[in-house]
């Protein structure tokens, strides 16, 4: 079948302004080799593409805003696919006051969801600035690591219900329910799995207040291990600011760094967020804290705190890993002992109980270092075995005609590789 | 019950590999893994007829690798097997419905790995909820998992049915603690998910009741010990009063680590021994009769023969303690409780106090919350007893989001109240919506009539929360009890579970005929 008539078929499904050849400008941006783009506007319309496309032995690509689509897709070979575009499924369906929820469509991008909200007093919760371009979608579908605060966790932990449509074209529509236990999550199994096992369509996130107030707080230590630990024990006291980041070696080269406080040692910047005696109470709370590592609190607070100073820092230039807070000391002994050339800047941030993520800025390299923090990182706590296996069978068996065998291949290629370091 | 022996090969392989202390075969075992906690089970042991196919072996593996070699032998007689933790379900979950082995998985209870500054552990599928806590306790921790079963709980147990504890707005259900765990496949195969992969596949396997795979180990999230609480009684004019302020409370950005509110005949039954609140009179100190577990009710079987005949005419009793509940005007008691470091939790008292307050709710002082938590194990364990004097008691906990919270708690009442009392707390608060806990007590005689009433019961209850928009079960799982409500809950997605089981357990060894599958 030539192109043109696999464009009127799914002309006839959406209509022909929402069917593209895409230009090579369109193409440089997504990094796509399909010859052929749709974009559905609801749920009805993405089942009839993949019925199509199963009944012409066609793929699909799943593609959000193609914020990630870059690493995931790039150089595949995929003629005898079409591009699944969710930009048209960009409806912001319900905002409910009452339990605090969002239903949304997939394509809706995050920056554009949190205005609506802002201006209903609501908010997703503080996403980096480099969330508010990825799609709602692709986003639960494609975590970015740094979509999480130690006060509302990842985007995924807030998503109470989800509607996604797998290949054969049946519907997992997942109850909103604060919480359930009837069986296994079944929507919380398509989170992260990158449109492999089904497209996601529509989802439920929890939204909060704007919160009514904000201290922002910012400390510095003699050394990053004081300031590390002054940090893990914030959480351990199950205090959960917005912000919790530790600049490890202080990057004076970001916009906003703040000069005055001369060089050496660590940063610990931390943003409480909530009901105002609550968060006085914790601003007390952490300050004693920091006092017992020998913190002292500097002259004001940054108001570049309040989002992310790294934000400036390409992707492509830094490097991150979790790591956990038992691992600190063989960590910074990594970054900052036995290391002969000087460290680049680091930090952590995404602090939980558990750990963090270490982040470096790469942009002089650090093959050097990659190893052996691999090595230093892990816990010793139970970690996942070979699953990738298990995980494209389940695949292929939501799957049997192939559709999203693809995007399979990518997601079980990056997991298999995560397998076989693991082995 | 028809004793039923179990393959000779198989059993020899299986005493082979346990040797002979670590297998049963003998009748009296096969009748004590019968049946767990389910209360239509009871019901049947109390018409004279216990299950028709108990376990023809229970088996004590004492690894994971033993799990492994049972379960692959079990797969090749074809012989089915269920995950055995400590027997306290309430939904049928364990009980063998085609006979095959109880896996036991008690004698797996090591503590592999515990740090104090990442604050996780890994232990074992089979230890109890309680000896875990007291030993996460000794090192400076808590898993902040409660259930009022922690006694005779197990933490694979909790695991395979999404369980709550009961300071669940602070520290989440175990889903939510639950880091990596350990499991083996129908298959024999030994996998460890930590939610990595690029499907979730630990959300998976979370909840899945042994229907797709056994969990032997999992790694959890700790908290530090708190070393301050502090519990605060509060009473709210009704339910939807009581159901706002909480709502105000989580949305404003508290996280409480208690919160429970009872309707109005349920804060009936838990003040009525209180000597301040004499009001309450007769109806309320009959009513804790019938629900508490301090023991009045031992003495008292003439009264429960009473409450018996009553309840048989359920309708009617519903609308006179409805009546009876408004004319005294008591409201409804509301327990909140704070916890962690001192400064902390005194602050977050304080914050709700002040937001409870501005929610025009009527502070009670901490007596009320101190004996809250002094009795929060104090779960009848004397349910049997009770049927003896001809009641059956039996909960259902259910959850929606706050928009749906009324009309849930509208139309269980309506529907179940047909068939037997109803009352109801409403406790496992979240931002976005809570869990409303009923309670229902029925006649248990005559016990075949009793059986088709409690099977109407539920099936009307159930229903009602389906049309509702709530979900099936918040906490104590599907097993067999809700098993039928499985496609409306989840519709074309039950296809993705399905995919699972013909997946992780081809040969459907494990857990057979429950979750609707």
């Amino acid at each position: 079948m030539s192109e043109s008539t696999w464009f009127q078929r799914f002309a006839s499904i959406t209509d022909a302004t929402r069917v593209s050849v895409p230009s090579d400008a369109e193409w440089a941006i997504r990094r796509l080799t399909t010859p052929l783009a749709v974009s559905p506007t609801d749920a009805a319309e993405v089942k009839t593409i993949l019925e199509t496309a199963r009944e012409s032995s066609l793929g699909v690509l799943i593609v959000g805003a193609g914020t990630r689509a870059i690493a995931r897709f790039a150089a595949q070979p995929a003629h005898e696919h079409i591009a699944l575009l969710s930009t048209h499924l960009d409806t912001v369906l319900r905002i409910d006051t009452t339990a605090l929820l969002v239903h949304a469509q997939a394509g809706v991008r995050l920056g554009t969801l949190e205005r609506t909200l802002n201006a209903k007093g609501l908010t997703l919760g503080p996403l980096p600035a480099c969330a508010s371009e990825h799609t709602l979608g692709g986003a639960l579908a494609d975590p970015p690591v740094e979509a999480y605060t130690p006060l509302t966790g990842p985007l995924t932990s807030n998503c109470f219900a989800l509607c996604a449509m797998t290949a054969t074209g049946a519907t997992i529509r997942t109850r909103a329910a604060p919480r359930a236990a009837t069986g296994p999550h079944l929507g919380r199994t398509l989170l992260n799995s990158r449109g492999s096992l089904a497209m996601i369509t529509s989802a439920t996130i929890g939204v909060r207040y704007v919160p009514a107030r904000e201290t922002a707080l910012r400390f510095r230590f003699a050394t990053p291990q004081a300031a590390w630990t002054a940090a893990s024990d914030i959480v351990a006291a199950e205090i959960y600011p917005r912000v919790l980041r530790v600049q490890l070696n202080p990057d004076t080269s970001l916009k906003g760094s703040n000069t005055d406080e001369g060089s050496g040692g660590a940063v610990l910047a931390a943003v409480l967020s909530g009901q105002p005696k609550l968060v006085a109470a914790q601003a007390r709370y952490v300050e004693e804290l920091t006092q017992r590592h020998a913190g002292t609190m500097t002259a004001a607070p940054q108001q570049h705190e309040r989002s992310d100073p790294y934000s400036e820092v390409s992707p492509f230039e830094r490097t991150c890993w979790r790591v956990s807070h038992a691992r600190r000391e063989a960590i910074l002994a990594t970054l900052f002992e036995q290391n002969q050339t000087p460290t680049p800047p680091c930090w952590i941030d995404q602090v939980d109980r558990h750990g963090a993520n270490l982040w470096v800025r790469s942009v002089g390299g650090i093959a050097h270092l990659a190893v052996p923090l691999a090595a230093a990182a892990p816990s010793d706590a139970l970690g996942g075995s070979a699953t990738s296996d298990l995980t494209r069978r389940l695949g292929d068996s939501l799957d049997p005609d192939g559709v999203f065998a693809l995007a399979r291949r990518c997601a079980y290629g990056q997991q298999k590789e995560n397998d076989g370091r693991r082995a | 019950m028809k004793h039923q022996p179990l393959d000779p090969t198989l059993s020899a392989a299986l005493g082979s590999l346990l040797g002979s202390e670590r297998i049963a075969l003998d009748r009296a075992t096969q009748l004590a893994y019968s049946r767990d906690m389910w209360p239509r089970a009871l019901l049947s042991v109390h018409a004279g007829e216990p299950s028709v196919a108990p376990p023809r072996a229970v088996v004590w593996p004492e690894t994971a690798q033993e799990v492994q070699q049972v379960i692959r032998l079990a797969g090749a007689h074809g012989v089915p097997l269920v995950p055995w933790g400590a027997g306290s379900g309430v939904c049928g979950g364990a009980m063998s419905i085609h006979g095959g082995i109880a896996l036991d998985l008690k004698r797996l209870a090591r503590l592999r790995y515990c740090d104090d500054v990442e604050l996780l552990c890994t232990a074992e599928a089979g230890f109890l909820g309680q000896s875990l806590e007291d030993e996460l306790n000794r090192r400076g921790m808590t898993l902040g998992h409660f259930p009022s079963s922690i006694y005779c709980s197990t933490l694979g147990g909790w695991i395979a049915t999404r369980s709550a504890g009961q300071m669940s707005s602070l520290y989440g259900k175990i889903e939510d603690m639950v880091v990596a765990a350990e499991l083996v496949l129908g298959d024999g195969q030994l996998v460890r998910c930590d939610g990595s992969s690029a499907a979730n596949l630990l959300d998976l396997f979370l909840g899945s009741e042994g229907t797709l795979a056994v969990i032997t180990a999992a790694t959890l999230r700790l908290h530090r010990l708190p070393r301050h609480r502090i519990l605060r009684g509060y009473r709210c004019a009704s339910v939807s009063d009581g159901c706002a302020a909480i709502r105000r409370l989580m949305q404003t950005g508290l996280t409480p680590a208690v919160v429970r509110l009872y309707d109005e005949l349920d804060s009936l039954i838990q003040t009525a021994g209180d000597q301040r609140r004499q009001g309450t009179g007769l109806p309320g100190r009959l009513l804790r009769y019938l629900f508490s577990s301090t023991g009045e009710g031992s003495r008292s079987g003439r009264q429960h023969r009473l409450l018996a005949a009553a309840l048989s005419r359920a309708g009617m009793l519903n609308g006179v303690a409805r009546q009876a509940v408004a004319r005294l005007g008591n409201g409804c008691l509301l327990i909140v409780g704070t916890e962690g470091e001192p400064a902390l939790a005194r602050a977050m008292a304080e914050a709700c106090h002040e937001e409870l307050l501005s929610s025009n709710a009527i502070d009670l002082g901490p007596d009320l919350g101190d004996h809250w938590y002094q009795h929060r194990y104090a779960v009848s364990f004397k349910q049997s007893q009770l049927l003896t004097t001809g009641i059956l008691t039996d909960t259902m906990e259910v959850a929606a989001t706050w928009d749906n919270i009324p009309e849930l708690y509208r139309q269980v009442r309506a529907a179940a109240g047909k068939h037997a009392l109803v009352l109801a707390h409403f406790s496992h608060a979240y931002v976005e919506g809570c869990s409303i806990y009923f309670t229902f007590a029925l006649p248990a005689n005559p016990p075949r009539e009793a059986r088709e009433r409690y099977d109407h019961l539920w099936h009307d209850a159930l229903s009602a929360v389906v049309r509702s928009g709530a979900t099936i079960s918040h906490h104590h799982g599907v097993g067999l009890s809700k098993s039928a409500f499985m496609a409306d809950e989840h519709g074309e997605g039950m296809a993705l579970y399905r995919a699972a089981k013909r997946l992780c357990d081809p040969r459907g060894t494990l857990n057979p005929g429950k979750m609707g599958l």
